[in-house]
């Protein structure tokens, strides 16, 4: 694997400050990548090849250290007049008139914006299938999905088509890709890198996260983009992330609990033995590993699908014709919106809009939205009583490998119970980070997650390198398909 | 779950289906509620709803009620008023078909 492509963010990034590689160098092997396979897998929806950053290509005294590195945003995360249409057909044509707060972090470092990836529509799906106009493949299996909704940047930071990538994720929307694409995707703590700029799916679950080959490449882009945002209201006015402090934690001595109960009987063999793995090489470490029962998984996807809705069929309702999107003309404005929307949002969005609206209603709303709320209330009590025991928790980011291509795609609650062991910390705003381990027996990747307490992002990550550090997925990487064709 | 008139569900989301359509994310909406069904068995009575996972940092400032106009004022101001009270003014298409 010698390609410059197929090399980490850390390392391109130390091999520019050597001078012995030039950003011009990262820009054309991206470029040549992505001409040679996102035919295939459908990683962009739109792209603004990188050409070169100053005249030398080598980061001047000083700069960051994403300085010239391509990298690729989700299209659900505005850039100035660039069409972020969240794979809708409601926002066909519609250009951003503004930066997300995230773009404005990104290009002052000097990174270089490649393009905008494949998602499903406005985030609602788990496998990049529900997207207008584009499906995406799994990099290591063709005929698999990539994970959703932001399988585009997952696809193309496994492939090679971007050295790091942002997502979002609402209910485990940037870790599920990263799990099937065999890459890290990070959940920072809810707040801690704000939302400005990104297109609302629920708006108390909605989070923009990191997606990159290793942990220490995710930990250099999540400390660039964590920081207080006075223009977002839900902005945590906490200290920023400084990746030095990973490596500052001696893993010896953490207490981590496994989950157990929920977990059983909801995974394959072959997850469960890779969760088993994880656990092993985190004693060996030095961490104490304790199973720990988890009765509230079942109530709490329950509690997210109704929550998810409710708030998707509010934050949607800004779409009807007016403002976005193409416009079905009719003679007065209600029945103009209504044509608008059905004309413009897939099946799947309707869906959502549809049980939104049901379970809020006169007459269900305490019957669903409440108690769902209730839930909410009841399952971050139960993981708060965890953080009194435990430094994190260690479960899987999902039942298996990636599934098949249409294998789920008319069947929303089978869709969803792809989501069952990330949404709790969405419910809860809490911290996650998937990390590849294995390839199972088809030779799709697997992965563990480690969750935490708010702001517990150092910990997570450093749990995170020692797994990392004991197995042996960047050889997996190097024999990967796309390395041979 | 209880069965929900289409057309009302329909209305709430400001969308226009065929009746094809319809039957179709009926039917999804049933499994979907099926499968949430769990929520009606959960034991919340002592949890107090929960909308947000942290308390809000950058939330706006409190309003601070400044002097409230002249009530002559803001009538004379109105477009159309009954005694002491601003009216809507009717729309022109509502004159044109009283005439």
């Amino acid at each position: 694997m010698s390609n410059l492509a197929d090399l980490n963010l850390c390392d391109v990034a130390s091999a520019m400050r050597a001078a012995t590689v030039d950003s011009h160098q990262l820009a054309a092997a991206v470029r040549h990548r992505i001409e040679r396979l996102d035919g295939e897998l459908g990683c962009y929806r739109w792209l603004c090849l990188p050409g070169s950053v100053g005249e030398t290509g080598i980061p001047p005294q000083g700069a960051s250290r994403l300085w010239g590195i391509p990298y690729a945003l989700k299209a659900n995360i505005a850039v100035t007049g660039l069409p972020v249409d969240c794979a809708s057909k409601m926002l066909a044509g519609w250009a951003s008139p503004y930066d997300a707060d995230v773009v404005t972090k990104l290009n002052k470092t000097g990174a270089q914006l490649v393009g905008l990836t494949n998602m499903d529509e406005f985030a609602m799906g788990s496998s990049t299938e529900h997207a207008w106009g584009l499906t995406t493949h799994n990099p290591w299996h063709s005929e698999r999905v990539p994970g959703g909704s932001s399988g585009g940047s997952a696809a193309a930071v496994a492939a090679g088509l971007a050295y790091f990538a942002l997502g979002s994720d609402t209910g485990g929307s940037v870790r599920l890709p990263a799990h099937c694409c065999g890459v890290v995707g990070l959940k920072p703590t809810y707040g801690r890198i704000s939302r400005r700029g990104l297109v609302a799916y629920a708006s108390s679950l909605d989070q923009i996260g990191v997606l990159a080959r290793t942990v220490a490449d995710t930990a250099l882009v999540f400390g660039e983009l964590a920081g207080h945002d006075p223009g977002d209201a839900t902005s945590l006015d906490v200290p920023g992330f400084d990746p030095r402090d990973v490596e500052a934690i001696d893993v010896q001595g953490l207490k981590v609990g496994l989950i157990r109960g929920g977990v059983d009987g909801h995974v394959s063999m072959a997850m469960a033995q890779n969760l088993a793995a994880s656990a092993e090489q985190l004693r060996a470490s030095g961490a104490c590993v304790d199973n720990v029962d988890s009765p509230w998984l079942d109530q709490a996807l329950a509690a997210y699908a109704v929550i998810v809705a409710a708030e998707a069929s509010a934050n949607l309702a800004r779409y009807d014709g007016t403002h976005f999107g193409p416009r079905i003309e009719a003679a007065d404005h209600q029945t103009m919106a209504r044509r608008s929307r059905s004309h413009g949002f897939g099946s799947e969005v309707q869906l959502r809009i549809m049980t939104g609206v049901h379970v809020l209603r006169a007459g269900h709303r305490d019957r669903w939205h409440r108690t769902a709320r209730q839930v909410r209330a009841k399952v971050c009590a139960a993981l708060q009583d965890h953080w009194q025991q435990y430094d994190a928790l260690l479960l899987p980011t999902a039942a298996a490998g990636a599934f098949n291509l249409g294998e789920r795609t008319d069947d929303s609650v089978a869709m969803m119970s792809a989501d069952r062991f990330t949404v709790p910390a969405n419910l809860a705003g809490l911290p996650a980070v998937t990390v590849p381990t294995i390839l199972d027996d088809e030779g799709l990747p697997l992965s563990v997650q480690l969750m935490g307490p708010p702001l517990s992002e150092p910990t997570l990550l450093a749990l995170a390198t020692t797994i990392e550090q004991s197995g042996k997925f960047d050889v997996h990487r190097k024999e990967a398909p796309w390395q041979r064709s | 779950m209880s069965n929900p008139d289409p057309g009302d569900l329909e209305r709430l989301a400001a969308l226009d289906l065929s009746a094809a359509e319809q039957d179709e994310l009926l039917r999804r909406l049933s499994r979907v509620m099926e499968s949430v069904v769990v929520l009606a068995e959960a034991d919340v009575a002592p949890w107090i709803p929960m909308t947000h996972p942290h308390a809000l940092t950058g939330a706006p400032r409190e309003d601070e009620p400044g002097v409230s106009l002249d009530v002559d004022d803001v009538v004379n101001a109105a477009a159309e008023h009954r005694g002491q009270h601003p009216t809507v003014p009717s729309p022109a298409w509502a004159e044109s078909t009283d005439e």
